[in-house]
């Protein structure tokens, strides 16, 4: 998902669930802020390098492909975008290295969507805004995984786009271009995907970058042959996924504002959107490439409030300029305070599965203080006593 | 990283290193354990390749070009394994390519890193320049082959420096 969805769905899911128009607009910011927390940006505000949640272009492209960095690539592509379906999912006659990387197939109503959610409960505005990131995400990456792997993330020529036309449903053959230069062609069907690499590890079979975009744009509808599926074809339809993404967020949502008692799995608050129902589906069915404006518009009709564009700066300054102590009370630290309890979590839960593509977690009620310096501040916010040494 | 996995990468950075060292000390001789080195390096990658066919990718669609990849590096490997003492012009190829494409990434990373504000770009920018001087100097001196040998030996010691680092290196995550 992009911009589109991330910002202006997510406010219009807040405001249907009962956020007004400032808080909507936070946890917006919060959840289109995943998409720019890199290390770059956490260099240029001098933030935790842990709390990364996500990596740009080139920094994965001059990332060390060693044990070290895969985990850390896994430990941000699968807290935050590619959120596991199963960690105990079975897969007969298959070495142990292999399970591991299709236990993180990222799929919907998973019961880690469960437990970030919960994590969030109580929390900051911003806690709730990366929990709705990973939900909608889940939606519209699930079946890649979020660490590199050829043999779970590879596409082949076998990808058609669906395409609805007076006559009926057409199927037309996508053309994948590895020029990152160029953009998507939707007319003629011509997508940026990453380039093929025969090694399992390389950054080029990350998530969805053998797909190119496509998982991405809410209108689009295609079938593929995914790379673990044993030749069995997957239809994937974004409009009626997005839909599904946008109704659970407006439940999980509520759960988060107290008006809900439980966040279960596979519910959808159908019942708050049904008056938008309409709009929202000819939104999502819309041939462009960035749904923006459209949803912008809708967001604007909903709360009669102007929403601004999103600007990743716009809270840097009082993070940065905060003392040391203060920092964690301004939007950017409970922003990366949340960040480092989701990965934390989500690592964690990796790791008692058994699987350590993410890294090693320890408990810190049972080893006490290890590990990386940078998630001391978790302890810190738990009370649980001067983290620091 | 397992204590097995820390003992493996501290034993394979100190070989590394040590041969190294060996090789810019002696650049006659170095030069061809150079060639050596990247002959067997292809005969493990086919070898790997095919191993990693056999339990991974025979599972994927379209698994088989794996096999065939695997069979021509290995084909590669056992082939300029025979002609060492003659295949500088291999040796320099691989070098100028290695260090130009590290070079170009980094220093990309860098110019981004920089127009973004991030401090980091300096560091990201030398390592990117450094190696784009490692190419240039590969061609420029391409008929001495003492600056060969210590261009490739100077990779594989920043090699073997970065595996030791990642040892000592603190991973755990911290769960509360």
């Amino acid at each position: 998902m992009q911009i589109d969805f991330h910002y202006y769905a997510t406010y219009c899911a807040a405001y249907l669930a009962g956020y007004p128009h400032e808080e909507s607009l936070a946890i917006a910011y919060s959840a289109q802020m995943v998409d720019c927390c890199s290390e770059t940006f956490v260099s240029k505000v001098q933030a935790p390098r842990a709390a990364v949640t996500t990596q740009q272009q080139l920094e994965l492209a001059d990332t060390r492909a060693d044990l070290l960095g895969l985990q850390n690539i896994t430990r941000i592509w699968a807290s935050f975008h590619f959120l596991p379906g199963n960690l105990y999912a079975e897969i007969p006659k298959r070495p142990r290295i292999y399970k591991n990387k299709y236990r993180l197939i990222c799929d919907v109503n998973s019961d880690l969507l469960v437990d970030t959610v919960h994590l969030a409960k109580g929390k900051s505005l911003q806690a709730a805004g990366i929990a709705m990131h990973v939900l909608a995400d889940t939606w519209a990456h699930r079946y890649f995984a979020g660490t590199p792997s050829l043999v779970i993330n590879n596409t082949d020529y076998y990808f058609f786009e669906l395409i609805a036309t007076e006559e009926g449903e057409t199927e037309r053959q996508v053309s994948f271009i590895n020029n990152p230069l160029k953009g998507d062609d939707i007319k003629q069907s011509i997508y940026v995907n990453s380039l093929y690499q025969g090694n399992e590890n390389s950054i080029m079979n990350l998530g969805h970058g053998r797909a190119g975009h496509l998982p991405d744009y809410s209108f689009i509808r295609y079938k593929y042959l995914p790379s673990w599926g044993q030749y069995a074809e997957i239809i994937k339809d974004n409009p009626a996924d997005y839909y599904s993404a946008f109704t659970q967020m407006v439940y999980a949502l509520k759960y988060l504002r107290g008006i809900t008692d439980v966040f279960e799995k596979d519910t959808y608050d159908t019942v708050s959107v049904a008056p938008w129902e309409e709009r929202i589906h000819e939104i999502l069915k819309k041939r462009q490439l960035d749904a923006s404006a459209d949803w912008k518009d809708l967001g604007e009709a909903l709360s009669g409030q102007t929403i601004p564009d999103f600007d990743q700066d716009q809270c840097q300054a009082e993070y940065m300029h905060a003392e040391r102590k203060g920092k964690d009370g301004t939007v950017l630290g409970q922003f990366i305070l949340a960040a480092l309890a989701q990965k934390s979590m989500v690592t964690n839960k990796i790791y008692k599965s058994g699987n350590r593509l993410a890294g090693i977690s320890i408990d810190y009620n049972q080893h006490g203080l290890k590990g990386i310096r940078d998630y001391f501040k978790l302890i810190e916010e738990a009370g649980r006593g001067d983290a620091h040494e | 990283m397992s204590s097995f996995q820390r003992i493996q990468n501290i034993v394979i950075a100190t070989i590394t290193i040590v041969i190294s060292i060996f090789m810019m000390s002696l650049p006659e001789r170095g030069y061809q354990l150079a060639a050596l080195i990247i002959s067997v390096s292809f005969t493990i990658s086919g070898l790997r390749t095919l191993i990693y066919y056999f339990t991974m990718s025979r599972f994927m669609v379209g698994g088989k070009r794996i096999l065939f990849r695997g069979l021509i590096l290995l084909d590669l490997g056992l082939f300029t394994s025979t002609f060492v003492d003659r295949s500088k012009i291999y040796l320099i190829l691989y070098i100028v390519i290695i260090h130009a494409l590290a070079g170009a990434v980094a220093a990309l990373k860098g110019r981004q890193a920089k127009l973004e504000g991030a401090s980091s770009w300096k560091l990201s920018m030398v390592y990117g320049v450094v190696n784009l001087l490692m190419a240039l100097f590969c061609i420029v001196f391409i008929r001495s082959t003492d600056m060969i040998v210590y261009i490739f030996s100077a990779g594989l010691i920043y090699a073997g420096i970065m595996r030791l680092y990642s040892v000592f290196r603190r991973t755990e995550i911290v769960y509360a």
